[in-house]
């Protein structure tokens, strides 16, 4: 389980989180909601090791997170799907799954073939385009990608920042779904989401950040039909 | 102690020399450390100020040179080949930069690498004019027809001296000065504050010519001969090294930088064989102790204990905060988007939007992430070139104009993510967004005329006012960088508001800024919408964008698909599910 | 001129292997080794030594040249790794900071002087362990030594081309390179890329000074000038595209030549003015790619 207790982060003297609370047990999808700019990503970025952090403590399975860097992070196991997907455009598709076994293609050439291959199944669309540029596919290829390569590492935690981003309402009905299926194959899932209504739906738990705090947290069902939530996130 | 008092006994000092030290050996030495000195401060003044580099800068030093002394050979009084050399090398600095305005980082070392090893190759092989490397004789100098001594030309030198410190000291200070900086910390802010960036780049690089051009023209003179061993690439380096290591942009820098470059090695000779090796090492500590140099270093120790300049704000203050406007100055707003396409490399970011805006109004810019506002905020401030489309300002075509010419026309902006000048004080960020209205020409800001006290504190106090206006004015005398993010946001709209636009765009005005930072941001914007700026609001924050605005354009996909007033957007079908809700999307994804 | 076109083909093939490390250092931590030229400098005076020594004592000259190589691949390669920790790591490199280009000069300086304190300052010959014999075809001359360059030079970039497109490290490097953070949440230690990055770029070094050595002759000074022009083709063909540095080095070996037929004097001079008509017009070098900045 990963848990984080009052987290502070500066940019220079701008505090992006003031004392952020937050955990996420075990098989769960935790969904993180908020306006651009509530620090979302800079939560999750703090997580996973890709920036400093001020004060407070993140925990995985016991062991302090904080101090550490991102590649040693992502080695206990938790693995992050950046915002904008940032996929290596100028190698294929195929390069890119690889980069996402680096750590374990050495060691296990074999099972990193077969989760290649997993992946494959999954998005049959990728397997067309192995050899493609990645930074030639289409904004929903390339979550596909981003996803995958996530995966390819078998992390037990995926913390997926925004997903959603510029798809196209198919796309991300493909992208979300597969994230509930990912909880049924026994992932975790930290979920930054501005879709909120759908984010909330397939969450079990959510978390609503403005200016660097969480504002409101709970059940997502409760959320989903919370005055407040709907008034300032849905717009109905 | 008055500025000038400084001067004078740094003028006295330096007079003095000869009798302290009466020995040709060490005037010698203080002529050598002089000109030195008046080269690091030219380089300092580009590298520091305006946050350009040269590796090339002993090409200047050899331009100077050379120009006084074949001119002096062939007749010409020392005075007239000083000026000669100083324009000689005007020119040069300006041809170097408008050869490197198109390059960028390692790409810009090279093309002031190329010109300095340039100059020293046809130093040493065009033997006929330059003498090469066995040089050139020279005549002694000679003032007015006055035979110049060793001592009488230190004097002269160390006139020099204190005359360029205190030119570049007022320069520095200046508006001049201003610019520059807020050039090195932001180049599309302040071109979006009507800065033509490119000019003021060439015209930095060209005064450090002219300054590293007087100080080769010295060191001509100083044995009366001069060869092209003394103007290597080594000694480009060395220039630099004086300046980072003495405290680049810090205006005591130069001297201790000169004293390093300068001075050490003379110290370290009897080691001649151990010299670079000592050098280079005392070079890499000081890199990786002293980041910001020494008097950097030293200037940041200071700084912790100092307090910043209060500002009261007296009730006139306050009262004439409440009159910022320049309504009087405005003519009607008609802004006409047509069919803007904008491709980034096969992905369309922006395409064929269209939109007007008649009169002063508040026009919200919504749209899902990526869906092409911020690059249609680019095209309008003239960040981007459009792929395809025009856009009309007033019934004039102004598709093509670059960022400062949009500020001309009347269209300014704010950024997303933050473009303050972050080395300056809030107040002067305000100050450099009133570019386009100072008067003062480059002589009256070197000279520190009388004119230009009165427009500094005339923009000053307006500066002041602006920053009332979005309640800051007790931050006036901080640095910039160390205000919070909703802070800085309203430095921003200040800044802006100083170009006194016609058309403001605030592209995300409240991302980042705490609840309370909010109410202060959106009472900022209903205070400009009374004034009768048209404001083109680009905002993810829904409470502000459906109380402020008068019409919304909805994009998605780069595409508008929706415009109208807050009540006819909040219903549109397609907004709610493009951005606002994302109904059918929930509904496919629950299935329901 | 045929002639002229061949040598300044040798001469460029070695200005492009200087020039990759220039590249390869770029691309992972955007600084690069503004000594390159001394460190092919000490490759250059070291590998002398090694093949003077070795051959004395009787080895074979092929098979001293090859343990030489080898040699003074590991000693630059520790020698860039050190580079990186002292030079690069401490410095807070910034997109703006040019601290960078001072301490690898700093470096640099320290180098040539220890040089100078152990080969001393005179310029000393260096034999091609191929003897001098030249081999003429169809009218143009080469000798034994260009020909090795050549083939050296089209290993050499045939391994890095290799390394950099087929192996995990280099996929690793190249990933680096796109975008750090998204390269260390793969696992990648950007560090440990640095690192590498600047040992292969001065192994690039020591090798190449090895290859100039019998053409240039050596001495502690003999670094600086090698050093620009590689910049100089690496800036020419652009410092993100390794085909580009390639073709950049081979295009300013054989223009310098070509110069040199007709007035020896500004032969120098070409590579530089060539630098300034290949920027004003393709800001980004030959082959280097644009960027747009996003605000």
């Amino acid at each position: 389980m990963l848990s984080v207790n009052n987290l502070h982060v500066n940019y220079g003297m701008a505090q992006a989180l003031r004392g952020v609370d937050l955990h996420v047990n075990e098989g769960e999808i935790v969904a993180l909601i908020g306006r651009n700019g509530a620090g979302k990503t800079t939560l999750l970025k703090a997580i996973t090791g890709l920036v400093k952090v001020k004060e407070g403590e993140i925990t995985y399975l016991g062991q302090s997170l904080i101090g550490q860097p991102a590649h040693e992070i992502m080695k206990k196991g938790i693995s992050h799907v950046p915002q904008g997907r940032q996929i290596f455009g100028d190698q294929t598709v195929e390069e890119n799954l690889l980069l996402g076994a680096y750590t374990q293609i050495k060691k296990n050439p074999k099972q990193v073939q077969q989760q290649m291959e997993r992946e494959y199944e999954r998005f049959p669309r990728l397997k067309e385009r192995r050899n493609q540029q990645a930074g030639t596919l289409s904004g929903g290829e390339q979550q596909m990608l981003a996803l995958s390569r996530a995966l390819m590492s078998n992390p037990q935690y995926l913390v997926l920042d925004e997903p959603s981003m510029g798809l196209s309402p198919l796309y991300v009905k493909l992208i979300l779904d597969t994230v509930s299926q990912l909880r049924q194959e026994g992932k975790t899932i930290l979920l930054v989401e501005q879709i909120a209504g759908a984010a909330l739906s397939i969450s079990d738990r959510a978390y609503v950040m403005s200016s660097g705090q969480v504002e409101m947290t709970g059940n997502s069902q409760d959320l989903l039909h919370d005055e407040r939530v709907i008034r300032t996130y849905l717009g109905a | 102690m008055k500025k000038w008092m400084i001067y004078a006994a740094i003028g006295l000092a330096l007079y003095a020399v000869p009798w302290i030290f009466p020995n040709s050996y060490y005037i010698h030495m203080a002529q050598g450390f002089l000109y030195t000195y008046i080269v690091v401060v030219g380089l300092n003044f580009l590298v520091g100020l305006s946050g350009q580099l040269s590796l090339g800068h002993a090409g200047f030093l050899a331009i100077g040179g050379y120009t006084i002394a074949l001119l002096t050979n062939a007749g010409v009084p020392f005075l007239g080949g000083l000026i000669a050399a100083m324009v000689a090398c005007a020119i040069a600095g300006a041809v170097v930069a408008m050869l490197s305005l198109r390059a960028k980082g390692p790409y810009l070392a090279m093309v002031t690498i190329a010109f300095g090893l340039l100059v020293e190759i046809i130093a040493n092989r065009w033997v006929d004019v330059t003498g090469g490397p066995a040089g050139l004789y020279l005549s002694d100098p000679n003032l007015f027809g006055f035979k110049m001594g060793v001592v009488e030309y230190y004097w002269f030198i160390a006139l020099v001296t204190i005359l360029v410190t205190v030119l570049t000291d007022n320069l520095f200070t200046s508006r001049i000065g201003r610019v520059f900086r807020a050039i090195g910390n932001s180049e599309v802010a302040s071109a979006t504050v009507g800065v033509n960036v490119r000019n003021w780049k060439v015209l930095a690089f060209a005064i450090s010519a002219v300054i590293a051009g007087i100080g080769g023209a010295l060191f001509a003179f100083q044995n009366a001969y001069i060869n092209s061993d003394s103007f290597t690439w080594d000694r480009s380096i060395l220039f630099l090294i004086g300046v980072i290591v003495g405290g680049s942009g810090t205006r005591l820098g130069p001297v201790i930088g000169t004293v390093i470059i300068f001075l050490l090695p003379q110290w370290v000779q009897s080691l001649y064989d151990y010299h670079s090796l000592i050098f280079g090492a005392i070079l890499l500590l000081s890199l990786i102790l002293l980041p910001d140099g020494i008097v950097g270093g030293f200037n940041r120790l200071r700084h912790k204990n100092k307090n910043v300049k209060q500002v009261t704000i007296d009730n006139e203050l306050q009262k004439a905060s409440n009159q910022v406007t320049w309504a009087a100055e405005r003519s009607q707003t008609v802004l006409n988007v047509q069919k803007a396409v904008m491709d980034f490399g096969g992905y369309r970011a922006v395409d064929e939007v269209d939109f007007q805006l008649n009169g002063p109004e508040v026009r919200g810019l919504i749209g899902p992430n990526g869906s092409g506002k911020s690059t249609t905020v680019n095209l309008l401030t003239g960040v981007y070139l459009p792929t395809s489309g025009n856009i009309l300002w007033k019934d004039r075509d102004v598709t093509s104009f670059s960022p400062h010419q949009m500020a001309t026309a009347g269209i300014t902006r704010t950024f997303q993510n933050l473009q303050l000048f972050q080395e300056l004080t809030v107040v002067q960020n305000v100050m450099v967004g009133f570019h386009l209205h100072y008067r003062t020409g480059f002589v009256a800001n070197l000279l520190h005329t009388r004119g230009f006290h009165q427009e500094e504190q005339r923009f000053e106090t307006e500066a002041l006012r602006l920053l009332s206006f979005v309640g800051l004015a007790e931050k006036a005398y901080e640095q910039a960088g160390n205000l919070s993010y909703g802070e800085q946001r309203l430095v921003e709209i200040a800044r802006a508001m100083a170009v006194k636009p016609q058309l403001l765009i605030l592209d995300e005005p409240a991302a980042g800024a705490s609840q309370y930072e909010v109410e202060k941001i959106m009472k900022v914007i209903r205070n400009l919408k009374e004034i009768g700026i048209s404001i083109i609001l680009v905002e993810h924050h829904m409470e502000i964008v459906m109380n402020v605005c008068d019409n919304i354009t909805v994009l998605d996909f780069g595409k508008k698909i929706a415009e109208g007033d807050p009540a006819h957007i909040q219903n549109h079908p397609h907004v709610i599910e493009a951005y606002l809700g994302g109904e059918e999307v929930t509904k496919l994804v629950v299935g329901k | 001129m045929l002639q002229a076109i061949v040598s300044g083909l040798i001469v460029g093939s070695i200005y492009a292997i200087i020039a990759q490390g220039y590249y390869i250092t770029y691309i992972t931590t955007r600084t690069m080794n503004f000594g390159q030229g001394d460190f092919l400098m000490v490759g250059s005076l070291l590998g002398l030594t090694s093949l003077t020594t070795m051959m004395a004592a009787g080895i074979n000259p092929l098979v001293a040249l090859l343990i030489t190589m080898i040699v003074i691949s590991g000693l630059t390669a520790i020698l860039g790794w050190g580079l990186e920790r002292i030079a690069i790591r401490p410095l807070n490199n910034n997109f703006m900071s040019i601290a960078w280009i001072l301490s690898t000069v700093a470096v640099s300086m320290m180098l040539r002087n220890i040089a100078m304190l152990i080969w001393g300052r005179n310029v000393i010959p260096f034999p091609s362990p191929f003897g001098n014999e030249v081999l003429r075809f169809a009218g143009v001359g080469i000798t034994m030594h260009e020909l090795f360059v050549a083939v050296c030079a089209i290993l050499i970039m045939a391994c890095l081309f290799i390394f950099l497109k087929k192996s995990m490290l280099g996929k690793a490097l190249a990933a680096v390179a796109f975008n750090p953070d998204a390269a260390s949440l793969m696992g990648i230690n950007p560090r440990m890329m640095a690192i590498l990055a600047f040992a292969l770029s001065s192994v690039l070094a020591g090798i190449g000074g090895i290859l100039v050595g019998p053409i240039t002759n050596t001495a502690f000074y003999m670094g600086a000038t090698l050093g620009l022009k590689a910049f100089a083709a690496a800036i020419i063909g652009g410092l993100d595209n390794p085909m580009g540095i390639l073709i950049g080095g081979l295009l300013l070996g054989v223009i310098e030549q070509v110069i040199a037929l007709g007035d020896s004097a500004y032969k120098d001079a070409s590579a530089f003015l060539l630098i300034l008509l290949v920027l004003i017009f393709m800001p980004q070098g030959l082959m280097g790619k644009k960027v747009k900045e996003k605000f």
